[in-house]
C-alpha cells in the first residue's frame, strides 16, 4: 500500500506554507515593505509581528475606509481614491491566477489548523459529523457573501465617510480568528483581549474571543467550520473563472448512483456529485483540497488541470489504495486504542 | 500622529537626563505642538530642535535620498516628500569646549510620511551610516506600528558603522522616567518602556503620545561624540484590553461549540433517532 497520497502532499504544503506564513519575517523581512505581496489571498494576519505576508483583506478595508469613505464624504475625486484598491486588486488577482482556489485548501494558515483540530479531534475518537445536512448548508452558505459585502465593504466605507463610527474601520480584522491564531502561534497573546474602550470594541472583541473558542469546538467535529463563512472564500468565487487551477467533471452515468466525491468534500458541495452537465465544476465554497478527485473510483470522471494540462485526475487504483489508507487511519484513534467497547469492538490497527 | 509633549513633561525630561550626569547639553528633536489633530498627509512637518546652534539638519528619505532642510529658529519645518515610509531626520553640531576639546552631537528622530512606494525597506535606512555616532532601532516599529508602555524594544549603538559594545546608555521619557543600560558585545540594548503614564483613558486615541529619548556618549581620539534618539510613545492598551477576560470569553466559545456539537455524540443520537 502506498503510503503518500495527495491528502499528505496537501498537509505537507499545509504545514510548510503555515511556518512560512507565521514564522517568515526571518526569511523575508521585518517590515510591511518587506512583505512578498501585502495581499494574499490566504488569512495571513499582520498583526503577527513575524508573518511573511499580509491577508488582501486588510488592505481592502483600510482602502475602503480611508480612501473610499473619506473620498466620499469630501466629494474628492473618486476615481483617484480608487487607485489604490485597484492596485491591490490587481497585486490579489496575480496571485490568484497562479493557484485559484487552492489558496483556501492549501495555502490558508487557518484552513491548516482547523484541519489539524480535526486530526486530533479524529484521533482522539471523537464522533466526528461527515457531512451537514444539505440544508444546513444551504442556509450557512449566504454567510460567507454577507461578511465579505458587509464586513470588507460597507463597514469600512461607512465608517469612512461617517455613517458609522470610527471603531468600523477594519471590523472583519477585529473578528478574524486568524488574528487570534497566527498571534498565538508566535507567543504573544495580546490579541486574545477584551477591549473595554468603546461599546464596538468590547462587542468585538468579545465575539472574536468567543468565535475562536467556537471554531476550536466545531473543528474537533465538523469539517472546516470557519471556511464556509470565510469572506475571503466569497472573494475567491467572484474571481475563480480566471483562475488556471480547475476542476474537471467528465461525468458518466454511474455517477448518478455514486456520491462519494460529495462524501469527501471537506465543504458539502453536493453539486460535484449530481451536477451532470457542467465540466467545469469549481463551485464557489470549492478550495480544491482535490479530496474529491481521490475519492473518485472512475477514470479521469474528476480532474484537477492546471490551465489544459490535468495534474491529478481520478482512478480506480488509486481509489482503492486511498480507501483503504482512509479506512487505516479512520481506525486508529485513542478511543479505540484504549476503550475498544466503546467503538463497538474496532480495535485500533 | 506626532503629538508633543506639553512645555512641562518637555523641562522635566531634559532636567533629569542632565541631572543623571549624561550630558552637559541637550539635543533633541521633537514635534512642533500643533493645535488639534492633524489629518492632512500633505501638511508641512515641523519639529523643534534643542540644542540648536550651528546645527546642520540632513532628511534621509526611504530611498536613501538626502536632502538639507534649513532651519529656522530651531524650527525644522519641510513639506512629505511624497514618499512612503520612514523618514531619518538628523541634526548634526560641532563646537569646542571651554577644555579645548571637539564635541561632535547629533540628534535623529524617524518620520513616518505616507507617499509612492520606494521599493525600499526602512531597514536599508536604518543601516545607512547617518551619523559617525548612532543609536539605532533594530528594528523600527513596523509600519502603522509603535513605540507603546509595556513593551520591550531594541537598539544597537554603532560608531563608524560598527557596533559599540560594553557602551552606557540613558532612556529619558517626557512622563519623568529615567533607564539606564550597557550595550552587550553586539551593540544591542534593550528596554521595557516604562508604563509611566500619569492618567490613562481607556481607547488609544484618548491619549497623549508621550516622548522618548535615548542618549549615548563616546570618546575617540579626545573627541567627545554624543548622539540622542527621539521616538513618541503610547500607552499601554494592556489598561483597556483585558488577555485573561479574553481568554474566560473563548473559554465559553469553546464549551458553547461543545455543546452544540455534543463533541462527537450528536451522530450516537441521531442515529438512535433514526432506527
Amino acid at each position: 500500500m502506498s503510503f503518500m497520497n495527495l491528502s499528505l502532499i496537501r498537509k505537507l504544503v499545509q504545514l510548510g506554507m503555515f511556518i512560512f506564513l507565521v514564522y517568515g519575517s526571518s526569511v523575508v523581512g521585518f517590515y510591511a515593505a518587506d512583505k512578498i505581496s501585502n495581499a494574499l489571498p490566504a488569512l495571513s494576519c499582520a498583526y503577527d509581528n513575524q508573518t511573511a505576508d499580509y491577508c488582501t483583506l486588510i488592505p481592502f478595508q483600510h482602502q475602503m475606509g480611508h480612501r473610499i469613505g473619506r473620498a466620499i464624504a469630501a466629494g474628492s475625486d473618486l476615481l483617484k481614491a480608487f487607485i489604490p484598491f485597484i492596485t491591490t486588486l490587481v497585486t490579489f488577482l496575480v496571485f490568484f491566477v497562479v493557484l485559484n482556489k487552492a489558496f483556501c485548501g492549501w495555502i490558508c494558515p487557518l484552513g491548516f489548523f482547523q484541519e489539524v483540530i480535526s486530526l486530533i479531534g479524529q484521533k482522539l475518537g471523537l464522533n466526528r459529523t461527515e457531512s451537514l445536512s444539505e440544508s444546513t448548508v444551504n442556509k450557512i452558505r449566504p454567510v460567507k457573501w454577507i461578511m465579505l459585502a458587509v464586513l470588507i465593504f460597507a463597514l469600512p466605507i461607512m465608517s469612512g465617510i461617517g455613517y458609522v463610527s470610527h471603531d468600523l474601520g477594519d471590523p472583519f480584522c477585529k473578528i478574524c480568528p486568524s488574528r487570534i491564531l497566527t498571534t498565538l502561534a508566535t507567543g504573544d497573546t495580546d490579541q486574545l483581549h477584551v477591549d473595554t474602550s468603546t461599546p464596538i470594541f468590547m462587542g468585538l472583541s468579545i465575539f472574536a474571543d468567543f468565535l475562536f473558542g467556537l471554531i476550536i469546538a466545531m473543528a474537533l467535529t465538523i469539517r472546516q467550520p470557519f471556511c464556509r463563512i470565510c469572506p475571503m472564500l466569497a472573494l475567491h468565487a467572484v474571481f475563480r473563472k480566471i483562475g488556471l487551477v480547475r476542476l474537471i467533471k467528465n461525468a458518466t452515468p454511474r455517477c448518478d448512483k455514486c456520491g462519494l466525491c460529495a462524501k469527501a468534500c471537506p465543504m458539502d458541495i453536493r453539486e460535484i456529485h449530481t451536477d451532470m452537465t457542467n465540466k467545469n465544476v469549481l463551485y464557489p465554497d470549492c478550495t480544491l483540497c482535490g479530496r474529491c478527485v481521490e475519492f473518485c473510483p472512475d477514470k479521469d470522471v474528476l480532474q484537477l488541470k492546471y490551465a489544459a494540462f490535468p495534474i491529478f485526475k481520478a482512478d480506480p487504483q488509486y481509489f482503492k489504495q486511498r480507501k483503504r489508507a482512509q479506512s487505516v487511519w479512520e481506525k486508529t484513534n485513542l478511543l479505540a486504542r484504549y476503550f475498544p467497547k466503546a467503538t463497538n469492538g474496532k480495535t485500533s490497527s | 500622529m506626532f503629538k508633543s509633549m506639553t512645555f512641562k513633561q518637555f523641562i522635566i525630561a531634559t532636567s533629569l537626563i542632565a541631572l543623571s550626569g549624561q550630558a552637559s547639553a541637550i539635543m533633541n528633536i521633537r514635534p512642533q505642538p500643533m493645535k488639534g489633530h492633524q489629518h492632512n498627509r500633505n501638511a508641512a512637518k515641523s519639529f523643534i530642535l534643542t540644542g540648536a546652534e550651528n546645527s546642520q539638519v540632513k532628511l534621509f528619505a526611504p530611498d536613501l535620498d538626502m536632502s538639507a532642510i534649513a532651519l529656522n529658529d530651531a524650527v525644522i519645518s519641510f513639506k512629505p516628500t511624497g514618499k512612503d515610509n520612514y523618514h531619518a531626520l538628523v541634526a548634526q553640531r560641532q563646537y569646542t569646549d571651554a577644555g579645548g576639546r571637539i564635541n561632535n552631537e547629533s540628534a535623529m528622530r524617524y518620520v513616518y510620511m505616507h507617499g509612492k512606494p520606494t521599493g525600499h525597506s526602512p531597514s536599508d535606512l536604518t543601516a545607512l551610516e547617518k551619523t559617525r555616532l548612532e543609536i539605532v532601532p533594530d528594528p523600527l516599529p513596523r509600519e502603522h506600528w509603535r513605540y507603546k508602555a509595556g513593551d520591550t524594544f531594541h537598539f544597537i549603538v554603532r560608531f563608524d558603522g560598527k557596533p559599540l559594545s560594553n557602551l552606557r546608555v540613558s532612556l529619558s521619557t517626557s512622563n519623568g522616567s529615567i533607564l539606564n543600560s550597557t550595550t552587550n558585545l553586539h551593540g544591542k540594548i534593550s528596554f521595557k518602556l516604562p508604563d509611566d503614564f500619569p492618567d490613562t483613558q481607556p481607547g488609544r486615541s484618548q491619549n497623549e503620545s508621550g516622548e522618548l529619548l535615548l542618549h549615548a556618549e563616546w570618546i575617540e581620539h579626545n573627541q567627545i561624540y554624543a548622539s540622542w534618539l527621539s521616538a513618541d510613545y503610547h500607552v499601554d492598551p494592556s489598561h483597556w484590553q483585558d488577555t485573561n477576560l479574553g481568554a474566560w470569553v473563548a473559554t465559553g466559545g469553546f464549551m458553547f461549540g461543545a455543546f452544540v456539537t455534543g463533541l462527537g455524540f450528536r451522530n450516537k443520537t441521531a442515529k438512535r433517532k433514526n432506527k
